[in-house]
Parts: C-alpha cells; sequence; structure tokens
C-alpha cells in the first residue's frame, strides 16, 4: 500500500472519506477513532498514479479540482466544502474565509454560518501557492523559511508572476538583500488578496489553504488591515474536513459525470 | 440574378433597410464564433497587428469581415472598440459605414441614423418600414420560444439561446430563418418539462464560452433569462418600428437595462443572475451598478478566447449554484 493512503486499510468498507483533490495535493480527512484524521499526497501521483481506484468501496466526498475524477466519488463545490471545514474545525460563525491553494485563492463571507458571498481569482493565478514555490526557488530559500518573513512596504511593482521572476533578478543584481526580497514578495501577496478582503470587512479572517503556513503572511494581513488573522490547526486540509463532515450530498448528475 | 450584397454588422441594427434593399445581413460575431476554428481568426488578427490584451471578438470581426462587400460598424452604444476596427479595414481599402445609437436616445437622432441607413444601401424609409413588420413578425418567433423556455422549460437554454441571438442576422437568411425556428420547436417538441432546479438569468453580452448553457444545465441550475440576446428581438411592444431601437436597453444607459432585468428577474422567478464580461471589455465596470441596483445574488463570469468551459469557471459556476441551492 502506498505510505500516504495506508490509512486506508484501518478504515470499514463503507466508511465516510472526505478527499480534497487540489491543484498541487490531494489531502484526505477520515474519523478515525472518533476523532478526524488526515493524509496528503502530490495530486499529480494520485490522480496519474490510477489510486483514486483504491478508494472504491468507501463513501467518498470529494471537492477540488480532481473532484470528478475519483469513481463513485459525489463531488461537492469547493466554496461549501472549506466553509464547512472551517465551520467544523473553528466554531466560530461569522468570519471571512481567505484560502489560497497552489493556484487560486477564495474569498468567503460567512455570516450565522452561512454563505453570504464569496470571490474566487479568475485568469491568474498571481499570488497564490505557485507563485510563492517559484520565488522561494528563485531566492534560493524554502517554502517555510520565505513564509516567515513579513512585508510592510511595496517593492515589487508587478503584478504578474512571469514578470514578478524578471524584476526579482533586475533587483538581485541591484545589490537587494534576500530577506528585502522575501518580504517584498510577501507583500506582493497581501496586496494581491487585500482588495477581495476588503470587499468583506470583518474582524475576524480565518486563513487557510497551503498558503496559510506563511506565519508572515498572516501576520501582514493582520497588520495591515488591522484584523485578526486566525489560523486553524490543520488548515490545508478545510476542503477535505468539509467534504467528510458534508451532508445531503447528491449523486454525480449523468451530465457531470 | 444579380448577387445580393452581404453588409458585415458589428451588432444588432436596425434590419428593416437592409431587407427593404435586398441586402444579406452578415452578424460577423456569429460568424466568428460559428468558424470552424475561430481561433486561427484571432490569430490572423494579431497577425496584422491587432493587439493581444484587446477584445477577442474585434479580432474575430476584424477577420471575419474577409468576404463582406461592406461593414456597417457600432460605434456609439455597443464598443469603442468598434471605431477602430472601422478605421483600419476604411484603411486596408474596404467599404465601411458608421452607425450610432444616439446617446441622448432621441427620435430625431435615431431617424437620422436610419435614413442613413437606407440612403447608404439605396431604399427609402417607405421601403423599410414595409419591411418592419415581416421582420417583427419573424423576432417574434423567436420571443415565442423565448416564453416556452422561461414558463415552460420546454425548449433546451441552448436552443432558445441560439434562436433569440440569431435575431441579429436572422443567420443571413431571412427567407429561411422560419425554417431554422420550426425545426427548434420541432426538436423540442418531446421535451418534457424538466426538473425546476435553480433558475437563473444570464445577462451581459453573448458568451464566447461555447458550451455555457449546456454546462449551467449539467450543474443543475435552469436558465430562463438571456437579457441581451433577447433584446436583439426587440421585445418591446410599444410604439413603432422605429421606436423599437429606442426602447432596445442595451446600446442605451445602464439604468434601461437595470429596469429590464429587474422586471423581467420578478417575472421570471429568478433566484440568481450570471453576468458574463468579456476580457478587457468596458462593460465589466457595469458589475458594479448591477450588483448595486440588483437584489438578486450575481456571479460574474468571465471569458476571453472561445472555446468550451474552463475548470476554474465551472468550480465558481457550481459553487454559485450551490450557494443559491442552500438558500445563501
Amino acid at each position: 500500500m502506498i505510505p500516504e493512503l495506508s490509512f486506508l486499510e484501518e478504515m470499514e468498507m463503507g466508511q465516510k472519506l472526505g478527499v480534497d483533490a487540489g491543484s498541487t495535493s490531494t489531502k484526505f480527512a477520515f474519523l478515525k477513532d472518533g476523532r478526524i484524521s488526515t493524509s496528503i499526497m502530490d495530486t499529480s501521483r494520485f490522480l496519474y498514479g490510477k489510486m483514486a481506484e483504491c478508494l472504491v468501496g468507501f463513501d467518498v466526498v470529494s471537492t477540488g479540482y480532481g473532484r470528478k475524477r475519483i469513481p463513485s466519488a459525489r463531488p461537492i463545490p469547493e466554496i461549501r466544502a472549506h466553509t464547512l471545514g472551517v465551520l467544523k474545525s473553528t466554531g466560530l460563525e461569522d468570519f471571512t474565509l481567505l484560502d489560497i491553494g497552489g493556484q487560486d485563492f477564495k474569498v468567503v463571507r460567512v455570516e450565522k454560518k452561512g454563505i453570504r458571498d464569496f470571490h474566487m481569482n479568475d485568469k491568474c493565478a498571481a499570488g497564490t501557492g505557485r507563485f510563492l514555490e517559484k520565488m522561494s526557488a528563485m531566492l534560493g530559500m524554502s517554502m517555510a523559511e520565505l513564509g516567515s518573513f513579513r512585508g510592510n512596504e511595496k517593492i515589487l511593482e508587478s503584478v504578474c508572476s512571469v514578470f514578478t521572476e524578471t524584476e526579482l533578478i533586475s533587483l538581485m543584481v541591484e545589490g537587494a538583500t534576500r530577506e528585502r526580497l522575501a518580504e517584498g514578495v510577501i507583500f506582493s501577496v497581501y496586496e494581491r488578496v487585500r482588495p477581495l478582503l476588503r470587499m468583506f470587512p470583518c474582524d475576524t479572517i480565518v486563513f487557510t489553504g497551503g498558503v496559510s503556513r506563511c506565519s508572515g503572511l498572516a501576520m501582514t494581513i493582520s497588520v495591515g488591515l488591522s484584523v485578526d488573522v486566525m489560523v486553524p490547526e490543520r488548515s490545508q486540509f478545510m476542503g477535505a474536513i468539509g467534504a467528510l463532515s458534508a451532508r445531503n450530498v447528491k449523486n454525480p448528475s449523468k451530465a457531470l459525470s | 440574378m444579380a448577387r445580393k450584397r452581404r453588409i458585415g454588422i458589428s451588432t444588432t441594427i436596425p434590419l428593416e433597410p437592409l431587407l427593404a434593399a435586398s441586402a444579406v445581413p452578415v452578424d460577423l460575431n456569429n460568424r466568428f464564433i460559428g468558424s470552424e476554428n475561430p481561433i486561427q481568426l484571432i490569430e490572423e488578427a494579431q497577425v496584422r497587428g491587432f493587439p493581444r490584451n484587446i477584445c477577442t471578438w474585434i479580432k474575430g470581426l476584424y477577420s471575419a469581415s474577409a468576404d463582406v462587400d461592406l461593414v456597417i460598424g457600432v460605434v456609439r452604444g455597443d464598443c469603442s472598440n468598434t471605431q477602430s476596427l472601422l478605421e483600419t479595414l476604411e484603411s486596408e481599402g474596404r467599404p465601411v459605414h458608421p452607425f450610432s445609437y444616439p446617446y441622448d436616445r432621441s427620435r430625431e437622432a435615431i431617424v437620422d441614423e436610419i435614413e442613413g441607413l437606407c440612403g447608404l444601401l439605396g431604399c427609402t424609409m417607405d421601403e423599410a418600414e414595409q419591411a418592419s413588420g415581416r421582420l417583427q413578425e419573424l423576432r417574434n418567433i423567436a420571443l415565442s420560444i423565448d416564453e416556452r423556455r422561461w414558463r415552460e422549460l420546454s425548449v433546451s437554454a441552448e436552443d432558445c439561446h441560439l434562436a433569440l441571438v440569431s435575431t441579429s442576422d436572422l443567420c443571413s437568411d431571412a427567407e429561411g430563418w422560419e425554417g431554422r425556428m420550426s425545426s427548434i420547436l420541432e426538436k423540442n417538441k418531446d421535451t418534457s418539462s424538466q426538473d425546476e432546479g435553480v433558475r437563473l438569468g444570464y445577462i451581459g453580452v453573448p458568451p464566447i464560452i461555447t458550451d455555457i448553457f449546456p454546462r449551467i444545465e449539467g450543474s443543475g441550475a435552469r436558465t430562463v433569462l438571456f437579457e441581451v440576446q433577447r433584446q436583439f428581438a426587440m421585445p418591446s411592444k410599444r410604439g413603432d418600428w422605429i421606436g423599437r431601437y429606442l426602447d432596445y436597453t442595451y446600446p442605451y444607459d445602464i439604468s434601461g437595462r437595470v429596469e429590464d432585468i429587474r422586471t423581467e428577474v420578478k417575472r421570471r422567478r429568478i433566484d440568481g443572475l450570471l453576468h458574463y464580461v468579456q476580457s478587457f471589455c468596458h462593460r465589466q465596470i457595469d458589475d458594479i451598478i448591477f450588483r448595486r441596483e440588483l437584489d438578486v445574488p450575481i456571479l460574474t463570469l468571465e471569458g476571453n478566447l472561445p472555446g468550451p468551459m474552463d475548470e476554474r469557471t465551472l468550480i465558481r459556476l457550481e459553487s454559485f449554484i450551490d450557494v443559491l441551492e442552500e438558500g445563501g
């Protein structure tokens, strides 16, 4: 058994499993001894390694880009999954959810546990996980190191990931320190999500998705907008936990399959 | 028999002078999006120097106009890029004619514009008026298909969209167009009423996403309003044939569109609106006013290149429908 899927051996057939097949990684959430447990693996391995077939026989509710590529899974939309995950994990009822994943970010306004409105980025993946991966490689830093920096001011002008790389090289040549450029990268992500967060003003922002592990970005948002930014435990797994806790999930329609 | 002149149009214009002058209208948008390889047409325009980051329709229109005898472009009321399109074509020696829906929405000004078309094509206003009765009969067929769609769901969303959008040029086949509409009705005659599902209104310019309406249906929602497409069929019953081009909401100020959408949202029991916008189009700004003025959830969908719906747009669409199903 593949290590990341070894948890399946301890599950009973027919048991419920939440799967968030995102653009970068696929996350799993399931109940073990009455508590939520999680696992993660690369989406490319999961989908192209035909590992989705291992899930046949379980009661799978799926979300994310690959949600319809899992045989017998019942897919639910991402906004619902992520919101449910946060509701389940935090107990909060009113908040603005910011989820930054591998290639998208979503902002959801939740009031009295209900989704009031949402925005997702469209046509451009600047400011997402892929962007940070690129930048960390350029700066010769790990993602964890890059994510620890806090941005205070605008250093990078470009709004495009590709052009930002060019700009970064120019600034390196001019002698800018790696630390200053890292701060600039974090600030540029903040600038990317700021207008969307400002559309849904709220005292509490719940920050989730892979990028939420960047503590410096969370701090930048908190200081910049004067709000509390809460990063829940297992913040990368909200979609999978939401899928696990979803009720009244319809079977996929023929038109969608 | 002399070959009929083929007149390219950049959007809906008064068709009466064209029909009276026995000219064939060719909606270049439909020509572009319906061509075998629309992406190739865009590339042709870019090779000629059209910028990459400008509306795709304009580039498609440019290339699709290659074999028409004259291009009538709407330079006020639709898209200001059309002015540059006409000037580019003119500089290449192509016959063009600018048409304007007047900013002041006055009868005098629209009459001047229509007279201009009559003079250009070689017919009189009386002859144009004589053509108007038959033209509106044809448009009313499309409007009756629209009625069947929203009242009974007994016509598919895609067919309803095609019927309405094709009233701009009657598929360049005014004589045969009625037969096409009969085919649509025949094809849908056994369509039983579908499950209700969430009822959506589509507002904004016609989509460049080629499978948008089947995708919406596949996501469990029903499109029951096609705002601009319906306007192409001149639904206003007030006034005479000239008055219809003043009641036509699309080319004038947005308040008329808001009022029309508001009325139809109520009448058609619409749960949410999809506002389609084209990348690089000034009409994206209209979104602000629609969201402020219309008391119904709105999802804005942006399209750039022709083709099927991308996964990202589908995710957003499904989430919107899901939220509506849950009652917000």
